[in-house]
Parts: structure tokens; sequence; C-alpha cells
């Protein structure tokens, strides 16, 4: 790798070496024909053929600057980029360019294009008609493959299974793929016009022989042959439209643009720098272009184009289906059928491991309530043993406390009975006071009754007693 | 008097530059040996891109369903939304527009914001993709990984995050699912499509879906880039190589560009049957907006779509007019609904640097003040 870029940056050097200085040979050249022109001078015809020389010289040196790009390109970076945007990096356009570079250099007087240069990059039909059929897909409908080449591989495929190398049924198939490479090689709308009417011509034709058992094909198959070539002609006339209006249009945009190069140079501000002509070329031409495809007409041929290209192509792939029959090589419809099938049963899974995570999810929510009514169970259970053991401890205090209550009334009866009984000996002993009492009451008061008898007959004297409350 | 001379010494100076350029650019070229995320830190590619040689950030497959895949970013904040961002692109291209690279990451932005994020990885549809539909992908595998999320965060309902198709997808879901969408957030998301201010509407009202299906399978993806690329055909297929010629001389500018590309191209094939009713039902039929899209036999009705909706859209976008994504809101049944608009096209949206440091905090914003 280290002397390839080694290489390649010397190469380098040199080119801008060599472009410096053949520039600045034709700028010398330039100057000394303007001042001739300007001062009348005639030229000789050897000047003019340095002249030429020159600028084909220059030419021939930004071509090959543009070639070694993209060779460059794709050496260094084709296993590190998509192969597409290398398709888009396309550095020829440098070489275009500079064509036109030159050709639209201001001169002294208002004089354009000296050197009678036309065509190149200013018509865009060329780049527009890539985008039909060599490379967009979107146009052509065939993706990235060429249409021709896909054509090349059916009827190679046909041939090959058929084994009719050499037959009239090969001739017709070779000549069909002809006629349909130079339809889409052509260079111009009225060319490709001019082919597509050939082309009907032939398939009417074709369309006799077909028929005739000498071609060595069954019906079935020359059905389908006529089938493909009814829809080729579709194809080709929906083609031929739109190439010429990708020509109308880019005629349009082609003289806009010349225009707005002529009023630059006109206001004295050229349009000399790459980028500048480049964004100028890129926007009046896209201007042009989308002027014309966001109309409803444009979409309908677009439609028609593209519908065409589907139906060739899906009679195409029933042909190549026809071709691979008698092989072992598995078929497209086969294929698709195992597919289909093998798509239904992941859908089915699908479906299948839902309704079992719904279950899965109902059987966790029964299972939790199972289990959650055997948790109330036990927990009930337990309230009720430790409701029982509760009472029965309640019932054992109760019968404690009664007992207890038994103990303390009985005592308190006993304390009651000898109280009583106190009461009554203390009663009684009170009453024994009382009518000890009493006694001496009686006893004082015979005294006091025999005193009296006394004292009535005895002198009188007073006498003071204390009684006592018993 | 001689304007001649000064002219041409100018265009030849001009024309010195540009070659010198141009040698510049070569010795780049060759130099620069591999087109990586422009982020170098050891780790390995992840796989999941053919062009990116190297994630540009971290992150972890946590879910799969054959080519589709689920990935969960690695948190790059301290404090953490709540409720993940499931982000769905759309099936053209790729994902890695939203971390292209450390500077132009929208992912990374939201990251740095607090947002946890998951994204949709559709993968590169192949054959046995033909008949997968928009109910495959939508109730299948979208619906799969927000039940996904909700289960691993155990929460009730995701924020959904749509970019382009994937906006289209995500709005489909959150009618028919929109217990499970807490915030809605479309970005360039088509939903009407009849303006007719984009080619592609007026294009696809005019050629036959069904003949386009059955001729391809798959549709290419090289056949879509196209299509998009005739939108602005001299502009997208010259002008922007002739511009590269400039920036060639800087490494670092010729590999954003180099990045930009590589995505640019990296177009997946488009499966067939979901291909066949996007263009047939919606791009032809307008059937969203009219309240008669069917998926699964279920009738989608954007009316549902009730949850808090912030709808972004550009300006100048050519691939979905603002006019279709605007339409939304006049269809959805939410009192809660925010525009944000930028004066950008459909990807600037996701790398120019105007969107890089505003978009990312007004979407966390929006969100944060609805969790």
């Amino acid at each position: 790798m280290h002397d390839f870029i080694k290489q390649q940056t010397d190469w380098l050097k040199t080119w801008q070496e060599s472009q410096e200085s053949l520039t600045k040979q034709y700028a010398g050249l330039s100057e000394e024909w303007t001042k001739n022109i300007l001062g009348g001078k005639k030229k000789e015809p050897d000047f003019f053929e340095g002249w030429f020389k020159s600028q084909g010289d220059l030419e021939e040196q930004f071509r090959e600057f543009g070639q070694r790009m993209n060779e460059m390109i794709s050496n260094v970076w084709s296993n590190k980029i998509p192969t597409d945007m290398l398709k888009y990096m396309n550095t020829s356009f440098i070489e275009e360019y500079y064509k036109n570079w030159l050709s639209n250099i201001e001169l002294p007087g208002g004089i354009k294009n000296p050197l009678g240069m036309d065509g190149g990059w200013q018509q865009t039909t060329n780049f527009l008609r890539s985008y039909l059929e060599k490379e967009n897909p979107f146009f052509s409908s065939f993706s990235n493959a060429k249409i021709t080449e896909q054509m090349s591989r059916l009827f190679g495929m046909l041939q090959g299974t058929l084994g009719n190398e050499g037959t009239a049924f090969s001739d017709i198939t070779r000549n069909y793929q002809n006629m349909f490479s130079k339809l889409f090689d052509s260079t111009t709308a009225q060319s490709s016009e001019k082919l597509a009417e050939g082309f009907d011509v032939w398939v009417k034709e074709i369309g006799k022989q077909l028929s005739a058992p000498k071609l060595g094909i069954n019906r079935e198959l020359a059905h389908d042959i006529s089938q493909a070539l009814v829809l080729s002609q579709d194809y080709a006339k929906t083609y031929v439209k739109m190439t010429r209006l990708v020509e109308s249009t880019s005629r349009k945009a082609g003289i806009r643009f010349q225009t707005k190069l002529s009023e630059a140079a006109i206001n004295k501000k050229p349009v000399n720098k790459f980028a500048d002509f480049c964004a100028l070329w890129a926007a009046e031409n896209e201007a042009v272009f989308l002027e014309v495809m966001s109309t409803q007409e444009f979409a309908k041929l677009q439609g028609d184009y593209v519908d065409a290209g589907h139906r060739l192509k899906i009679q195409w792939n029933k042909l190549a289906e026809k071709a691979l029959e008698p092989t072992p090589i598995a078929l497209k419809r086969d294929l698709d059928l195992a597919i289909a099938e093998i798509h239904q049963m992941k859908r089915d899974l699908r479906t299948f491991r839902r309704e079992m995570q719904a279950v899965q999810k109902e059987v966790l929510l029964a299972r939790g309530a199972q289990a959650a009514a055997e948790e109330d169970a036990e927990k009930a259970k337990l309230a009720v043993k430790t409701a029982e053991a509760a009472a029965q401890e309640e019932l054992q205090k109760a019968k404690a406390l009664v007992k207890a209550a038994e103990v303390a009334a009985r005592e308190e009866l006993k304390k009651a009975k000898e109280a009583v009984q106190a009461a009554e000996l203390a009663a009684l002993d009170e009453a024994k006071k009382a009518k000890a009492a009493e006694a001496a009451v009686l006893e004082m008061a015979q005294r006091v009754t025999a005193d009296t008898k006394t004292i009535k007959t005895a002198p009188r004297t007073t006498t003071k007693t204390k009684s006592k409350n018993v | 008097m001689l304007t001649f001379p000064n002219k041409f010494k100018e265009s030849l100076e001009d024309f010195t530059k540009f070659s010198e350029n141009l040698k510049k650019g070569v010795e780049n070229l060759v130099s620069l040996d591999e087109l990586s995320a422009g982020f170098d830190d050891g780790r390995e590619s992840c796989g999941s891109c053919k062009n990116c040689r190297k994630c540009c950030t971290e992150k972890e497959l946590v879910f799969r369903d054959g080519k589709r895949t689920l990935y969960r970013y690695s948190q790059r904040s301290k404090k953490v939304c709540s409720v993940p961002v499931l982000m769905v692109y759309a099936m053209v291209n790729r994902y890695t527009m939203l971390d292209l690279q450390p500077n132009r990451s929208m992912i990374r932005n939201l990251l740095d914001q607090g947002q946890d994020l998951y994204l949709i990885d559709w993968g590169y549809t192949d054959r046995m993709d033909r008949f997968m539909t928009m109910e495959d992908y939508i109730d299948g595998f979208i619906n799969d990984c927000v039940d996904f999320i909700r289960e691993q965060h155990q929460i009730e309902a995701i924020n959904l995050l749509g970019v382009c198709q994937g906006g289209t997808f995500s709005a489909i879901y959150a009618a028919l699912y929109p217990e499970k969408v807490k915030n809605f957030i479309p970005i360039v998301t088509p939903i009407d499509f009849d303006p007719k201010d984009s080619l592609l509407n007026v294009w696809a009202s005019e050629f036959d879906a069904d003949l386009m299906v059955d001729a391809y399978g798959n549709v290419p993806g090289d056949m879509m880039n196209n299509a998009y690329m005739m939108l602005q055909p001299f502009t997208l297929s010259v002008n922007k190589y002739v511009n590269m010629v400039q920036i060639m001389e800087d490494a670092d500018k010729l590999a954003d560009f180099l990045r930009m590309e590589a995505w640019i191209f990296d177009s997946p094939d488009q499966p067939g049957e979901t291909l066949r009713q996007f263009l047939k039902d919606l791009y032809q039929g307008n059937k969203l907006v009219k309240g008669e899209f069917i998926l699964g036999g279920r009738k989608v009705n954007l009316k549902n779509i009730t949850m808090p909706v912030l709808n972004i859209y550009a300006d100048f976008d050519t691939l979905v007019p603002p006019a279709s994504s605007k339409a939304l809101l006049g269809h959805i049944g939410s009192s809660d609904t925010q525009e944000l608009t930028y004066p950008v096209g459909h990807i600037g949206m996701f790398v120019s640097g105007k969107t890089q440091k505003t978009l990312a905090p007004k979407i966390a914003e929006w969100i944060n003040a609805r969790i």
C-alpha cells in the first residue's frame, strides 16, 4: 500500500506541474490571439493549430485526471465504502467541466465560445439518460442490473435448458436482445423512437413464426414468449415517451443555463470558478426539471413507464421459472411458498406465545388468589387458636379470679362471722355490762329509796352524783 | 483594456487551488484507513451496521426476534428519567443517522439529558422478510418491545419517539395501545399523505404498487434511494460531489462527508408486503387521516391518541413536507399537544449544527415535565 500511495502522490505532483505549464501555454496563446483580434492582424494557420493543440492537450490532461481519480478511489476505497457511493463519485465530470470552463471564459468584445465548442456537459440529456436506464432503477424498474443484462441472463438460461443453440428459436431470442440493446443504448429520443418502431415491425413478423411447429418449442412457452414481446413493446413505447420528455426538458434547461452564463458575462461577472459553474449548472437544470417533474402529467408518464417495466419483469420472471423447471434448482415460487408458510408459522407462534403469556398471567393471578386464600385460612386458624388460647387463658384467669373471689368472700365471710361473733360477744358483754349497770342502778335506786326514807326521817343534806352513760 | 488575462489568471488560480485540493484529498482518501464513527475508545464493531466500523455510543442488545433487535443505550448522566424512551426509526435507511458521530448524535444528546434510551433496529431485510406486514412490525415487534420495557421497569406506560416512517408506525401503535404510551414524540413523521407539495406524494399517486411488489418481492433499497435522489437530481448527484472537492483537503471534514455518504447509501431493501400496504393505504389511499386504516383487522383511530404529544418537523423537508407532519395534531384526541419546528431539512433535523444543541434538551425538558 505504501508503494501505491507514493506512486499516486508522485503522479499527482507531475500532473499538477504539467497542468500549470499547459494552462500557462494556453493562456499565452489566447492572449496573443486576443491582441491580434483587437489589432486586426491576421494569424497564420500554424498559430491556430498550436492553439487547438494546446487546448486538446489540456482536455487530455483533464480526461486523464478524471480517469486516474476514479481508479484511485476504486483501488483505495472499494472495500470501505458502498458500491452505490462509488457510482456517484464519478470524477469524469472534471473533464466535462473543463471543456465548458474553457468555452465560457469571457473574451473582450463579447465573444463567446471562441472555439466553437458545444455539446458536452451543458447538455443534460446524457446525464439524465443515465437515470433512465443504466444507473437509476427508479426509472428503469430493473433494480441495479441493466435491463439488457437481465435479458441476456434470462435467454441464456432458456437456451441452456432447452438446448436449442443455433435453432430458429435461438435466432429469435438473439434478435430480441439485440434490438432491445440498441434501443436502450441509443443516444437520442429520435433514434429510440425509430428503433421502437422497428421493434414493433419485428414483433409482428415474429408473432407468426412463434406458432410454427418447426420452432421446436411447446405452445405454452410460445405463448409466454409472445406475451413478453407484447409487454416489451409497451415498455419500449413508454421508454421512448420518457426519453422524449427528458430530452426536451434538457434542451430547455440547457438554453436556460447558457442564457444565465451569457447574462453573467454581459454583466461582467463571468462564471469562471469551477464550483460556481457547477452550482449554476445544477441550480438551473434542477429548476427546469423539477418544474416538469412536479406535474401530475409527469407522474402519470412515470407511472406508465414504471408499471410497464414491472409487467415485463413479472413476465420474464415467469419465463425464468419455466427455464428452471426441468432443473433441480429450487424455483422462486417454491421458495416464496416455503417462506410464506414459515412466516405464517412464525405469526402463529407469536399469537400462541402471547396467548401463553396471557394464560400464564391468569394462572399466576389464580395462583396468587389461591395462595392468598390459603394464607387467609391459615391466618383464620391461627386467629381461632389464638382466640381459643386467649379464651382459655381468660377462663383460667376468670376461674382463678372466681377462686380468689371465693377465698376472699370466704375470708370476708369468716371475718364477718368473726366480726359478728365479736360484736355478739361485745354486745353480750355490753348487755352484761348493761345488766350489771342496771343492777347497779337498781341497787342504787333501792339505796336511794332507802336513803330517801332515811332522809325523811333524818335532817336534810344535799348530795351530788355523777351518772355514767352506759 | 485587456480583462481577459486577469480573468484568466483568476480562473487559473481557482483551478490550481481546485487541483491542489484534489491532490490533498486523494492523499487523505488513501491515508484515511477506516471509516469509523470518528470515535475510538478501542471498542469493537457492534455488527449491527454494514458500514460503520465502530459504534458511536455504547449500547447493549436486550431483546431480539429474528433479525429485529432492541438495544438499550448505556447511561451518560447520573440523574436518569424514570420512564424510558423507545426510539422507532424508519425501515428506509438505518438508525445510525441518530448516532452518526460524537458531535452529531441525537442519541448522545438525549442520554446527556438524562433520558433512558431504547432503540429498535429493524435489521437488513432479506428474502425471509418478503411476507412481513405492517401488522408484524407494529402489533408484533414494537408491541413486544414495549411490553419488554414495561416489564423490565415495572411501569404501565413508556415514552415513544418515532422518526419518519417509524413515526407513522409509532402513531398507529399509540392509537392501538394508548394505555401503554405515556408520551408520544413523532419527528419528521408523515401522517397526511395528501399534500401535493411533495414530489414523492405526486409520483406515488400514479403507479401500481402491487405490480412493483409482485415484480420484486422485497423492493431494492437502491431503488428507494434513487427515488429520493430524484427529488434534487442535480444537487445530489453532481453538485454535492463538486463541493466535496472543496473540503477534501481537510481530513476531518472529508471523513464527516464520507460518513454521511456511507449512511445515505446504506439502504436496506423494503419488505414487500409492508411496502405494499404503506404505499397503497397511506401514500395512495391516505387512510390514516381518513380513519379507514386497518391493521390486523382493527381500525386505527387517531383520536385514541390521548397522551401528551410533542410533534417535531422540519421547515425545509422535501421528503416529508411539513404539512404532512403538521396534520397529526388535527386528528388526535390529546389535549396536551405541542409543536417544535426547525429551519432545516429532513436529515438536517438530526445532524445539523442548528439542532445539535437544542433539540435533545427541548425533548428532555418536555418529557420531564410530564413524568
